[in-house]
């Protein structure tokens, strides 16, 4: 037995099952979504509400079955979400101000839409940044849970949006991560990614 | 505590970063997407397929010259999203003497000449900017003028070309935010066009290239939107509504939300 093996199976059972958690959410974040996309199809509109209502039931319990569990949102959470969803939305419009002339997606109806939109970015974020951050920083170290979860975040739109949204999903992540470190819960990142989304409805 | 201030500025600080450099690199017009959902209308061909949708729209926006240059222009057609698409900084057009407005104008169109390889994937648009009196603008040099077309649905390996000097020209296309979603940095205006070469994807068809818009094998939906009396949106509630009960029934006899990062 080498020194390499022996170290391995002497780490702590904690150890070990904080990394199973990880490798859970991770493994269940890419089913959820290869499912999804294949879900979304030729995207009618009744396809991807299902789809996207699935999959954010989907996301909430994978966390959920990881150990993560719901908790009040603070008001100062909800104030650094409500500053951090600003600044996504007004960053892209400050650096191409033609933005402002665009319609916005408006896939209606928007009762639903807006509903699903909610859903999916709060599980987003309850697996991402509330999971998955806590499971990977308490074995490997914060650096470490932000740069997984962004990554995580960047790759899971490329099924539906292509390759080109990475570069910006990856910073999106590493904020929405800095809202997460900032405030202390989910319920920031949640609140500026659930801005973000609806956002897309007037720009 | 500080430590934990500390990570959590830094972290704000790089992602802050991150977010100016790949906005700035993103195409001009790219909305704030970071995810939502998608939701596509059918393709609308000017010469439907069997089983294809019909129908496309135009689009004729006019704009007021600001300060002696160009406004920013933006004109798109209807659909959702729309099938094509112009976006202009502002002075991107040499302006005629007298011109009080830029009219910009996309319309769909037949084919002017069939394309020299691969095959059409769905309509040639006819795009011009011209001032009131009908005098065309060119684009001047070093301003950015974005042209972007959707294929249909499913079509992801296209290239734009543009007609023009009775010539198609391939033109360095970009992802456009979507995967079928095609963008150019136009030099000059004329029609343009998504051509699908090498390899045909699912909705680009493998048929000869005639010039005509392809049909795709599977047709498209008949339509994007839940009709009256679907019940696949009140499905859609009620799981959504079950779930934000569950969450709320959790959270009111959970614990209040940690200070602590890690928690």
């Amino acid at each position: 037995m080498t020194a390499a093996t022996s170290a391995s199976a002497a780490a702590p059972p904690r150890w070990r099952a904080i990394t199973h958690r990880a490798a859970w959410l991770l493994g269940g974040l890419a089913a959820a979504t290869l499912l999804r996309g294949a879900a979304n199809g030729a995207s009618s509109a009744n396809q991807a509400l299902l789809a996207g209502t699935g999959f954010g039931i989907a996301l909430l319990g994978i966390a959920v079955i990881a150990g993560w569990r719901p908790s009040r949102p603070s008001p100062r959470g909800l104030a650094i979400g409500m500053f951090g969803g600003a600044i996504l939305v007004l960053l892209p419009l400050l650096l191409h101000p033609v933005a402002l002339n665009a319609p916005g997606m408006r896939p209606a109806p928007f009762p639903e839409w807006a509903t699903i939109t909610l859903l999916v970015a709060s599980a987003e974020e309850v697996l991402l940044r509330g999971a998955l951050i806590s499971a990977v920083g308490r074995s490997y170290g914060l650096p470490a849970a932000v740069v997984m979860s962004s990554i995580a975040f960047a790759l899971m739109h490329v099924p539906l949006y292509g390759w080109a949204v990475v570069p910006l999903d990856l910073a999106a992540g590493v904020w929405l991560a800095g809202l997460r470190l900032a405030s202390g819960g989910v319920a920031a990142p949640a609140v500026a990614h659930a801005l973000a989304d609806l956002a897309t409805w007037w720009i | 505590m500080g430590h934990c201030r500390r990570d959590a500025g830094l972290t704000l600080a790089i992602g802050l970063l991150l977010l100016i450099v790949a906005g700035r690199a993103a195409p001009v017009g790219q909305p704030p997407l970071y995810d939502g959902l998608v939701i596509e209308d059918p393709y609308r061909y000017l010469s439907p397929p069997a089983g294809g949708s019909g129908s496309p729209t135009s689009a004729s926006d006019t704009a007021d010259v600001q300060g002696g240059t160009s406004p920013l222009v933006y004109s798109g057609t209807l659909e959702n999203p729309p099938q094509a698409q112009l976006i202009a900084d502002a002075g991107a057009f040499g302006l005629p003497a007298g011109t009080a407005s830029v009219v910009t104008t996309i319309r769909p169109i037949a084919p002017p000449a069939p394309v020299p390889v691969g095959t059409l994937a769905g309509n040639v648009y006819e795009i011009r900017v011209a001032n009131e009196s009908g005098i065309d603008m060119t684009i001047q040099s070093g301003k950015t003028v974005t042209v972007v077309l959707r294929a249909p649905n499913g079509v992801t390996n296209g290239t734009l070309y543009r007609y023009s000097d009775n010539a198609w020209v391939a033109l360095e296309t970009t992802n456009g935010g979507l995967p079928d979603l095609f963008a150019t940095n136009a030099t000059r205006l004329g029609d343009f066009a998504v051509v699908v070469t090498g390899t045909a994807s699912p909705g680009a068809g493998g048929g000869p290239s005639l010039g005509v818009p392809v049909a795709t094998p599977t047709p498209p939906p008949a339509s994007a939107q839940g009709s009256a009396g679907d019940v696949t949106p009140w499905i859609v509630i009620g799981l959504v509504a079950a779930a934000v009960a569950a969450g709320l029934l959790w959270t009111l006899f959970g614990s209040g939300e940690k200070s602590t990062p890690g928690g």
